[in-house]
């Protein structure tokens, strides 16, 4: 009898557990359906609504921007301002880097050197990523505010980069999705767009070839300030706590211009960098290890 | 803040605008030229390819007695039309010399640097 009921409970225990087990994956999808479910105007939390629509009155760093004529390369900086060594050539290696992340970019520099380099993905057309769009190409850079976001749209670069400046925060854990872009946050500090970026794929690179490396902690700081009516001072911090010993700061500035527009511009349309490419310039990809895959896990 | 004031700002632009000069690409390594060497290829306009990511100029020239192709990579549309060049800048026939950094590997291809056309008209990038 004991022994039957003592069975009873054990079943009722675990049914129990079952039940509230499924109650929380029951809430955790109804909160994440209700997160995907449009706006309803008798539910709406106005004070999210206000917050979405709070910064039409930001200061305006909209415009068609170009990189100021004679900026050729960056100068980077550690934050107390001390210029990063240039320890060769092309000034790349002398960023903190630990010691695996410096033999991975030193491959890649070695690869590239012997004229075959490893696959950097904008080679087969892969967008650059949010740090690379910017230097790349001193491609324009076109910027525009709706409520709630600022937009970047760099000239070769894609998709078009979502600041969200309406509150909302970083995605945490498993939610946090790694894009090329990554997640993007702002906020006004005075005239100065404060944008805060974490959730950055890997495969992307830090400065154009042989490509400094980065890892999937990187986290950039932006500070936007239009700081006359022409120009745009854009600084920026590279913090990859996991690849190298400390942040590296560099400075980025942009100057209006008013009868430019953007171009179309489509890089599979005749791109001769892909394997099996039969014409003059070599194949980069496929025969040696895709960027991203060649670094320290 | 010190960025805000315009002598930082001037300061930065001089900073910035001294330093030397990459040859920046957004797509692919340029380790595939030679970039110590410049080479001038003097030939015939076969075809203009005004595409991206990067256009091409196929010339016909004579080697040892033979007709070859030699192509050129240059730089993509949306930067090249920002300074004077259009889908018609090279045109099926005409005589052209190309300043290039020939393949590394040997082959019949180099990177663009600059051309001269027979009238005098020249072409950077």
């Amino acid at each position: 009898m004991r022994r039957r009921s003592e069975v009873a409970w054990s079943l009722a225990a675990v049914g129990a557990a079952c039940a509230a087990l499924l109650a929380m994956a029951g809430a955790a999808w109804a909160a994440q359906k209700d997160a995907a479910r449009p706006a309803d105007a008798a539910s709406v939390d106005l004070k999210r609504l206000d917050a979405f629509y709070a910064d039409a009155s930001a200061p305006n760093i909209a415009g068609f921007w170009r990189p100021a004529p004679g900026v050729a390369r960056q100068v980077y900086t550690f934050l107390d301002g001390t210029p990063l060594p240039l320890r060769d050539d092309t000034g790349q290696d002398g960023w903190p880097y630990r010691p695996e992340w410096r033999a991975a970019y030193e491959a890649r520099r070695a690869a590239d050197r012997a004229g075959a380099p490893f696959g950097d993905p904008t080679a087969s057309c892969w967008p650059p990523g949010l740090y690379k769009a910017y230097i790349a190409a001193l491609t324009p850079l076109e910027i525009t505010q709706t409520p709630g976001r600022v937009q970047m749209n760099h000239e070769r670069a894609f998709p078009v980069r979502r600041i969200f400046t309406d509150g909302t925060s970083h995605p945490e854990g498993e939610a946090l999705e790694y894009t090329l872009n990554g997640h993007s946050v702002g906020h006004w500090d005075g005239d100065t767009l404060v944008v805060d970026s974490v959730g950055l794929r890997r495969e992307t690179t830090l400065s154009t070839a042989p490509g400094l490396p980065h890892s999937e902690k990187l986290h950039v700081v932006e500070r936007l300030t239009r700081v006359d009516p022409v120009t745009l001072l854009i600084e920026v911090i590279l913090d990859d706590p996991k690849a190298m010993t400390q942040p590296v700061r560099t400075t980025l500035l942009y100057k209006l211009w008013l009868d430019d527009r953007m171009s179309e511009e489509i890089c599979e349309e005749n791109n001769r960098n892909q394997p099996n490419a039969d014409l003059v310039v070599e194949t980069q990809i496929g025969t040696h290890k895709r960027y991203g895959y060649d670094l320290p896990q | 803040m010190i960025l805000n004031s315009k002598a930082a700002v001037f300061g930065l632009v001089l900073a910035l605008g001294l330093a030397a000069a990459p040859f920046a690409s957004a797509h692919h390594s340029f380790a595939m030229f030679d970039r110590t060497k410049d080479s001038v290829i003097e030939g015939t306009v076969r075809e203009f390819e005004w595409t991206s990511p990067h256009t091409w100029i196929h010339l016909d020239v004579i080697e040892g007695g033979k007709t070859v192709e030699f192509s050129i990579e240059g730089g993509s549309p949306s930067a090249l039309e920002r300074q004077g060049w259009d889908r018609n800048s090279f045109k099926a026939g005409e005589r052209v010399k190309v300043t290039v950094n020939r393949l590394r590997d040997g082959r019949r291809g180099g990177a663009f640097k600059r051309a001269v056309f027979a009238d005098g008209r020249t072409l950077g990038q």
